[in-house]
């Protein structure tokens, strides 16, 4: 009886698995992070935008963007800037809304603008992913992951210069931003 | 024994669920069901088409130009809806979009840009508008969203491609013929509208 107890009692206070927004791979904090960045469109969708809108510009452009979007996005994860409640939501609505509409405009921006952009948006997409998980090493992996998401997609349009390459990716731009709008409106449908 | 089964059995049965706060749960189905939305009622399909149609009919610009707008005009529509503003007369709206655009392709109006993208955008707020009202509850945003606009571009780019035949006479004829069906069917939810 007393063993059964004892079981009885380990049991009860065998720790359940606290799964809040983590991706477990089981290769490691890296692979987890990176995983996770992947699977998360909020994050995923604006980056991808923007690099399109990168390459669009050029292979100068999407270089710069290449480095300065995933160490701006690192360094506000690792600052972890206090967030005001709610201001992620608005972030990410605020990021499709402004790369979607960036790209679809197909706006000739100098490079430092898009520079300044680019540091805009990883310290805005960082922050948002820093209130939500900010371990080091699953921060490590997301930025690598930001850095060659950049690559890869900057480079499959940077040979576009004109036709209906650009137009499908102008399109694109338009629907990153629709869903950005529409963003708007949940959370203003969430509020009311 | 009896005792020492019983309070196994219900230690078992009382033991705590893992915690899996924030789990990303039933996100395929938020995206699922706004991809579903716009393909959902057949006034709603004929339209998207009908733009797609009149973009291949008026060529360059217009046909990379509607498919760039309409989403985002469709999407403030939608915007609208969400946060309930009103906007008297959406049924009728949307069955006299299938009308009106089933009739310049029935014509090939060649209207110039301004104009067809007024009038598409026009008839994409009041789609946009009833997506938005009818929104299912308890969905995740952002996938409904992306799952809503594919839809819709989807819908443009199939009038597109059908619209491509518009190089051969009997293409031309065949867009004709359907712009007739479209006006048809936009007299048909119009009758439905106003009963």
């Amino acid at each position: 009886m007393r063993t059964v107890s004892r079981l009885a009692v380990f049991l009860a206070l065998l720790p359940g698995a606290a799964s809040a927004h983590l991706v477990s791979t089981g290769f490691g904090p890296v692979t987890d992070g990176a995983w996770h960045f992947a699977l998360s469109p909020e994050q995923f969708l604006p980056m991808a935008a923007f690099a399109l809108l990168a390459g669009l510009r050029g292979p100068v452009h999407a270089r710069r963007v290449m480095f300065v979007l995933p160490v701006s996005w690192f360094v506000a994860v690792l600052v972890a800037i206090p967030l005001p409640v709610g201001w992620a939501s608005i972030a990410m609505a605020a990021a499709f809304l402004l790369t979607g509409g960036l790209l679809a405009a197909d706006i000739k921006l100098p490079q430092t603008l898009i520079a300044i952009f680019a540091v805009v948006l990883g310290a805005v997409s960082g922050g948002a992913y820093g209130a939500e998980d900010g371990s080091l090493l699953a921060s490590l992996g997301a930025a690598i992951t930001i850095f060659v998401l950049v690559a890869l997609v900057s480079s499959a349009v940077l040979p576009l210069r004109a036709g209906w390459g650009v137009i499908a990716v102008r399109v694109l731009g338009s629907w990153t931003a629709a869903t950005g709008l529409l963003l708007v409106g949940w959370m203003l449908h969430g509020r009311s | 024994m009896r005792v020492k089964h019983l309070t196994l059995v219900t230690t078992l049965t009382l033991m705590a669920m893992p915690a899996e706060a924030h789990i990303k749960q039933g996100e395929a189905t938020g995206f699922l069901s706004g991809l579903a939305h716009p393909v959902s009622g057949l006034d709603h399909i004929i339209a998207m088409v009908a733009v797609g149609l009149w973009g291949a009919q008026l060529g360059a610009p217009a046909i990379w130009m509607l498919p760039v707008t309409f989403p985002m005009v469709m999407a403030f529509g939608g915007f609208l809806g969400l946060i309930g503003m009103p906007l008297p007369g959406v049924e009728i709206g949307i069955a006299l979009s299938g009308v009106l655009l089933g009739a310049v392709v029935l014509m090939e109006v060649k209207a110039p840009l301004y104009l067809a993208a007024a009038l598409v955008g026009l008839f994409g707020l009041y789609h946009g508008y009833a997506h938005g009202a009818e929104l299912p509850p308890g969905e995740n945003g952002l996938l409904y969203s992306l799952g809503f606009v594919l839809a819709t571009g989807a819908l443009h780019a199939a009038g597109i491609g059908i619209g491509t035949i518009h190089r051969w006479g009997w293409g031309r004829t065949a867009l004709r013929l359907a712009g007739a069906g479209i006006s048809l069917g936009g007299v048909s939810f119009l009758f439905e509208a106003l009963r």
